[in-house]
């Protein structure tokens, strides 16, 4: 039993990116320092660095930055700077890890950075103020919207998206029109379609999205009726994007709402009011959660000279129900993105105020539990025996499973490792009583699930 | 138990002295519990064997007493969890016979007093790993004495034995049951005539 124990611990010590206490899932567990401004986050397939576009959106010279942070540790590994940098907005890392593209969203450029030696390896050119760059599944090609910029037609006015060879790194094609001011865009995981948010002017129900086929780099579809779009993602089967309504950042009414659209019909089917100023959004891997972060960061002035930087939060909606789920987590003051880890078990909030990460450990997995009551019969005794049994899904999965008998979680009635059937037994419990139990998942990095319950009205 | 035993002995080995006609004899039967607890705990029954003497009343042609014991050992499960379990029964009887004797022998009836003792050993800790204790109960008997030569016999029995045994030190959290070894034992018997 004590080497079992020492096993466990020794491969928990080693598989872990970083030794942390458990936390409840869903809570910040940790906050990293970055550059001025931080606002577009990257994290590299390997879980190990997240790459941090630092906006610099003071203008001070010098600080149009990209951060690196180590994972691991969640401490800043270094901080590339680059003369090509001009207010770098987003990060987008390619599937193999190798390169990280930033989007200057005060110029005409991408900058490419060799993710092994963080130099700048190339820069892309020919765009107006882009804002988003979106590679394609087969990683030949990049899409990238042009908000508009200093240099073209100025910040909010453009409307087109380029299309990148990236084994070239070369505009190829015209520039494809889509609505005004597009603010982000996302590739369905087939690759089929671009899917391009359109801020507009920030009123409600102005905004776009503009539908673009891959295959002929055409727009199909535009589907009207959000409310200052800004940022977009895909649920990891195709069929839902998920799309914050930022609202007017100078003038009420502000946005405190996210799109729902199916993508098989181009059409919005629901509208989940949340936080103010949703901005970021991240869909988990396995798809069950949606994490948007709420700026609420508004102009307190007739004249919007002077910002006032509310309480940041991100919420969690269920996207199985469409609605926003408990907790509300708190983060520091405006909170433009979000990115979940593509093992799932964390989340990375830029916060464009507190020039800041906040690292959000997150519930990877669900617990779905079942129970019921039987008798352990003998000759001359009966153990009245309380069977719980579950299945769990999504990444990073627990390592082990708590069950308590209290909602409080303080009676701990056994433990269950993942390597073990995934029954607990209860015995000698009272035939004449109700019991409910409480299932709790630890995964690998310490987080643990809210519990979920399971009450016993059943007889096996 | 041991004290029970030690009487039961007495009793085999001195009957003999006061009685005219004893049969002894060794048994070999079949235990089926009538009970479908104790059969779906530890299945179908099993084999019991054991000696009994049985002897003339005084002056009484037909009337005869009988004393046994028996021991059956059965492995099973537990209901549920299927855990291994096993029991160790001890039935010892004591009663009357009315012998109807015919040319090849004597038929018989019979009526008893059935102390059993009942063992078990259970492999869980949420239940009392051992029990035992005694329980009561009686026994009908049927069955016919077929001589063979030399004052030898075979005896072919049918018997009824109905009796519940409690459970002891059943510890906190289990709900104690008692044990149903009520059953039809049916087999055969050799043994000796003394007369």
């Amino acid at each position: 039993m004590m080497s079992k124990s020492i096993v466990y611990i020794i491969s928990f010590l080693m598989v872990s990116p970083a030794f942390l206490c458990a936390a409840p899932a869903n809570t910040v567990v940790a906050t990293i320092n970055t550059g001025v401004t931080p606002t577009g986050v990257a994290v590299t397939p390997n879980n190990l660095f997240a790459y941090v576009a630092n906006n610099n959106n003071y203008g001070i010279p010098g600080q149009d930055s990209v951060s690196v942070l180590d994972l691991t540790t969640n401490l800043p590994d270094l901080i590339i700077s680059s003369t090509t940098f001009n207010q770098p907005y987003q990060v987008t890392i390619n599937a193999a890890g190798t390169k990280a593209y930033v989007v200057n969203s005060n110029s005409t450029t991408v900058t490419i950075i060799d993710i092994a030696t963080n130099t700048v390896s190339g820069v892309i050119n020919g765009f107006d103020g882009p804002s988003g760059f979106a590679i394609t599944p087969d990683g030949t090609t990049a899409y990238v919207n042009n908000y508009g910029g200093p240099e073209g037609v100025g910040s909010g006015n453009g409307d087109t998206v380029n299309v990148v060879n990236l084994s070239t790194n070369t505009i190829t094609g015209a520039p494809i029109v889509v609505g005004q001011a597009p603010a982000e865009l996302d590739i369905a995981p087939n690759g089929d379609f671009v899917y391009v948010v359109n801020y507009v002017n920030g009123t409600p129900n102005n905004g776009t999205m503009s539908v673009i086929q891959t295959s002929n780099n055409t727009v199909v579809a535009t589907i009207p009726g959000f409310s200052g779009p800004f940022d977009i993602d895909i649920t990891p089967d195709g069929n839902f994007a998920y799309v914050t309504n930022f609202g007017s950042n100078n003038f009420f009414p502000f946005g405190t709402t996210v799109s729902v659209v199916d993508l098989t019909s181009n059409t919005i089917i629901a509208t989940i009011t949340l936080g103010i100023q949703p901005a970021g959004v991240a869909i988990a891997p396995d798809g069950a959660y949606a994490y948007v972060t709420n700026y609420n960061t508004l102009y307190s002035t007739t004249f919007f000279t002077s910002l006032v930087p509310g309480q940041g939060t991100v919420n969690i909606i269920d996207t199985a129900s469409n609605t926003v789920i408990p907790p509300t987590i708190v983060v520091d003051q405006s909170p433009a993105n979000i990115e979940i880890s593509p093992n799932g078990e964390y989340a990375y909030v830029s916060n464009f105020t507190s020039n800041t990460v906040n690292v959000i450990a997150l519930q990877s997995f669900q617990i779905v539990a079942q129970g019921c009551t039987m008798q352990n019969r003998y000759l001359t005794q009966i153990d009245q025996v309380n069977k719980i049994t579950w299945t769990v899904s999504g990444t990073s999965l627990p390592v082990d499973y708590a069950i308590y008998r209290d909602a409080e979680l303080t009676d701990l009635a056994g433990t269950v490792l993942a390597s073990e059937p995934f029954i607990f037994l209860d015995h000698n419990r009272d035939p004449n009583l109700t019991y409910t139990y409480y299932i709790v998942g630890t995964n690998r990095v310490g987080t643990t699930s809210a519990p979920v319950a399971v009450t016993i009205t059943q007889t096996c | 138990m041991v004290k029970t035993l030690r009487n039961f002995s007495l009793l085999f080995a001195f009957m003999p002295l006061f009685c005219r006609d004893v049969l002894l004899e060794f048994k070999a039967s079949y235990f089926y519990p009538t009970s479908s607890c104790t059969r779906d705990i530890y299945g179908r029954g099993g084999a019991l064997y054991g000696p009994e003497v049985t002897f003339q009343l005084c002056q009484e042609r037909n009337w005869y007493g009988f004393a046994s014991a028996d021991f059956l050992s059965k492995k099973g499960h537990s209901v549920g969890l299927c855990e291994p379990t096993k029991m160790d029964i001890v039935p010892l009887a004591i009663g009357l016979k009315y012998f109807v004797p015919f040319c090849y022998g004597d038929f018989y009836l019979g009526l008893g007093f059935q102390p059993v003792h009942l063992k078990t050993v259970n492999c869980s800790t949420f239940v009392s790993q051992t029990t035992s204790k005694w329980g009561f109960g009686g026994i009908a008997k049927i069955g016919t004495y077929f001589d063979l030569p030399c004052n030898f016999f075979v005896d072919i029995f049918l018997d009824y034995s109905f009796v519940k045994v409690g459970c002891s030190n059943c510890g906190a959290g289990v709900t104690p049951l008692k044990a149903d070894l009520s059953g039809v034992i049916f087999g055969a018997g050799l043994g000796y005539r003394f007369n």
